[in-house]
């Protein structure tokens, strides 16, 4: 038993260390600043372009992470929390799905109340669902970080709408500290790994 | 020394391990393939603070033994060399934890 412990804890800490780059909290944060703008703005073309940054996720691990920190695969002991997690997170978007059918297929047919309550708090069920996003996250990669996003996104949207704020503002703060936090994660993560040069091993 | 000769009965797990694993860097990179899936130099070098030829020549020794497989793949035309703990890697990982465990108990009973 210790010694599965003992492996595990090796296995926690070698995939957190690889996480600990920051890219995912400055794509993560870059989608919702172009969410808050695209509020702000109503651009149809940044409603497409603030979507466009998750595609560089892989790109920029392999450009920045594996040549500093090298390259694993850790899919195969984590295959349990993994179906769990995804389990959640298919749950959030089938139940964001459900609503938006909902809503659109009712229009003017549905309930006054419901529609009060989704006119004031439409961004309270928005923020819902994604920081329920966010725990499958978080537990699906064990970073913690991603809880603290869904309590920050939650808290923000909540004091938003309770001072009248109006939402792109904190839509786009909730982006800004997601991308500030990246950023400060990448800097610390290039100081303390430096590329090293032919990183393969010609056995 | 018992008279029946027991100690060298008792204490023979010791001749049974496995000096390719019994090495601490060599248990170090063993640690860390049996963990994850696989991963490259950089991550192994990363994770144990070996040198590079230290790891490098542990690693040939590994191979040799059959307990670690290189696998090589390119990923956007950059060659990628990828080590994966083998079967037989893992059976000797198990039976290097029995023998030690023997050889301590009798040890220190």
């Amino acid at each position: 038993m210790k010694e599965k412990q003992a492996f595990d804890r090796l296995r926690r800490r070698a995939y957190l260390e690889y996480h600990q780059d920051g890219v995912l909290d400055i794509l993560i944060g870059l989608c919702v600043i172009g969410f808050g703008l695209n509020m702000l703005t109503d651009s149809s073309a940044l409603s497409i372009l603030s979507w466009m940054p998750i595609i560089f996720y892989v790109p920029l691990k392999n450009r920045i992470t594996v040549p500093r920190f090298g390259f694993a695969r850790f899919d195969s002991d984590r295959s349990r929390s993994v179906r769990v997690s995804k389990g959640i997170l298919s749950g959030v978007l089938m139940l964001g799905l459900l609503i938006g059918v909902y809503v659109f297929t009712v229009g003017d047919k549905m309930p006054p109340a419901f529609e009060v309550f989704l006119q004031k708090y439409h961004m309270l069920v928005l923020g819902g669902l994604a920081s329920l996003a966010f725990v499958g996250a978080a537990a699906v990669t064990g970073l913690k970080r991603l809880y603290a996003y869904a309590a920050l996104m939650l808290t923000l949207i909540i004091v938003g709408i309770e001072f009248g704020i109006r939402t792109p503002y904190y839509v786009i703060a909730i982006g800004s500290i997601m991308l500030l936090t990246g950023l400060w994660l990448l800097i610390r993560f290039l100081q303390n790994h430096p590329v090293i040069a032919d990183g393969t091993h010609e056995a | 020394m018992k008279p029946d000769g027991g100690l060298e009965r008792d204490l023979r797990p010791i001749e049974e391990i496995d000096p390719a694993i019994h090495a601490p860097a060599r248990l170090m990179i063993l640690a860390y393939l049996s963990v994850i899936d696989s991963a490259d130099f950089t991550f192994l070098l990363n994770q144990t603070g070996l040198t590079r030829g230290n790891l490098s020549s542990h690693i040939g020794k590994l191979e040799d033994a059959g307990y670690v497989k290189v696998k090589k793949e390119f990923v956007e035309r950059i060659p990628r060399t990828l080590y994966r703990l083998t079967t037989s890697g893992r059976k000797a990982i198990a039976r290097y934890k029995e023998n030690m465990q023997q050889v301590l108990e009798e040890l220190l009973d």
